[in-house]
């Protein structure tokens, strides 16, 4: 469905962007994404790692963080540049995951092999990095979100943990622990926090996402493991927009394929899901086919490109406030999916 | 890209082994942009080139082990994909006066 209402609520449908690329117009598992002052959203690829019989640190390509322009319809994206390389250098990741944006305009990427949170300005200059772990792999930085104050909240995939730190690298708090009860955690992946400093926390391998305070006092949850409307399987992240709705990717079936952005209203109950829209290719991914003949004659004699339309394993959500959509990394399919929030829509009356 | 200009493009690399980035072809670098993997043609087109700038490198008409010339070839579509985005955003190419065939230096 390209239009979904529910409850007073629509979401349209926009345009999808991205390809598969591991530099310029496309995306290398893109993962997360975070929207600057500048008009740029910086979309974090974690890359692939393909190349055998090398060191182990140069075994990667395509990680890096694309800067491009959303546009307002099919077509109306461009690419601005990238920053970033694969390696364990200073400056360099091995497995960015998040990246987030401070008051100051600085971005911080996680990088998850490394243990460690990087910043660059919003040219993508490389200012510094500080390390939150003595041995990289124990921590396992994935989710990255800031407050209003600049505290840093960070969740540790290997760790089930959830840390605080100030920009400069300061470990205020930790809260969280390896379990199912309350206030533990199973793989943590994706964090946001809302405007009134509530944090969500996609609970992984919990099938939920979790509510705590700035200093980790537990506040609820969302969700349980199924596959019925409003249940979880595997969240990866989360998003809160301006009215206090909340979105949640995760790896649930949908028609085709797993991937779905589960929709709960501010007081948790569930309003719906998307499960991708992508009927018309993206302006990149229209290129390659233009370019290439054999690819154009062999989608001429497939009977339906349905199968292409969905999310695979989406793995980042964010809502971009200024433009009132929300944006879905949606990860396997190396593109990202984009959906308006319309107020005052109106039902097509139609009297036949 | 059609078959014509493939098998042009193949005799290139076959002619060409030490040409040098700065005078790569830019059909070359802009195929490497549409896809994050190399195509077929792709990988016949670095594995030619590869080969030949190996052999003139090393002095013997000899072929390099299968995993050599796999990773060679993620190398050279990467570095092409790279470049290619530097001609987009008219940004200098570091690797200009590198030969386009190499893998040396590489990662």
């Amino acid at each position: 469905m390209l239009t979904t209402t529910a409850s007073g609520r629509t979401y349209d449908y926009s345009h999808s962007i991205g390809r598969g690329a591991q530099s310029g117009m496309g995306f290398n598992y893109p993962c997360g994404m975070t929207f600057g002052p500048n008009g740029i959203t910086y979309v974090i690829n974690r890359g692939a790692e393909t190349i055998s019989n090398v060191p182990w640190n140069k075994t990667g390509v395509g990680a890096r963080v694309s800067m491009i322009t959303l546009g307002d319809g099919h077509g109306e994206e461009t690419f601005t540049g990238e920053f970033g390389k694969y390696g364990n250098g200073e400056g360099e990741f091995i497995w960015p995951t998040d990246i987030a944006i401070s008051s100051d305009d600085t971005l911080y990427v996680t990088d998850e092999h490394m243990d460690k949170i990087l910043s660059f300005d919003l040219d993508g200059k490389f200012i510094s990095e500080f390390f939150l772990s003595d041995e990289p792999g124990t921590f396992g930085p994935a989710g990255i979100t800031i407050d209003n104050e600049d505290n840093l909240y960070i969740t540790g995939s290997f760790a089930s943990q959830v840390r605080k730190y100030s920009t400069s690298g300061d470990l205020i708090s930790s809260w969280g622990e390896q379990g199912t009860e309350e206030g533990q955690l199973n793989r943590p992946w994706g964090i946001t926090i809302d405007s009134e400093n509530t944090i969500y926390v996609a609970d992984h391998k919990n099938h939920r996402v979790q509510l705590f305070d700035t200093d980790g006092n537990f506040k609820s949850s969302i969700g349980s493991y199924g596959n019925k409307f409003g249940e979880l399987d595997h969240p990866t992240a989360v998003a809160v927009d301006t009215n206090g709705d909340i979105y949640i990717s995760d790896w649930a079936p949908n028609d085709m394929h797993w991937g779905k952005v589960h929709i709960f209203s501010k007081d948790e109950k569930y309003i719906v899901s998307l499960a991708g829209d992508a009927q018309q290719l993206s302006r990149w991914a229209e290129m390659t086919i233009a370019a290439n003949t054999d690819y154009l004659r062999r989608r001429r004699e497939v009977k339906s490109t349905e199968s292409e339309w969905s999310f695979v394993l989406p793995t980042g959500i964010a809502f971009d406030e200024q433009n009132g959509r929300v944006v879905v990394a949606d990860c396997q399919r190396q593109r990202l999916q984009i959906y308006n929030k319309l107020s005052g829509y109106m039902v097509p009356q139609l009297n036949l | 890209m059609d078959r014509a200009q493939e098998d042009e493009l193949l005799k290139f690399a076959e002619e060409h082994p030490d040409v040098l980035c700065k005078d790569a072809p830019l059909e070359i670098l802009e195929e490497c942009s549409h896809d994050a993997e190399p195509t077929p043609f792709l990988e016949s087109f670095f594995e030619t080139g590869f080969k030949k700038w190996f052999a003139k490198k090393t002095g013997y008409d000899i072929t390099p082990p299968r995993y050599e010339i796999t990773n060679a070839i993620l190398l050279l579509h990467f570095r092409a994909n790279k470049m290619y985005t530097y001609h987009v955003l008219n940004e200098e190419n570091p690797h200009s006066e590198q030969m386009f065939f190499s893998n040396e230096e590489l990662n």
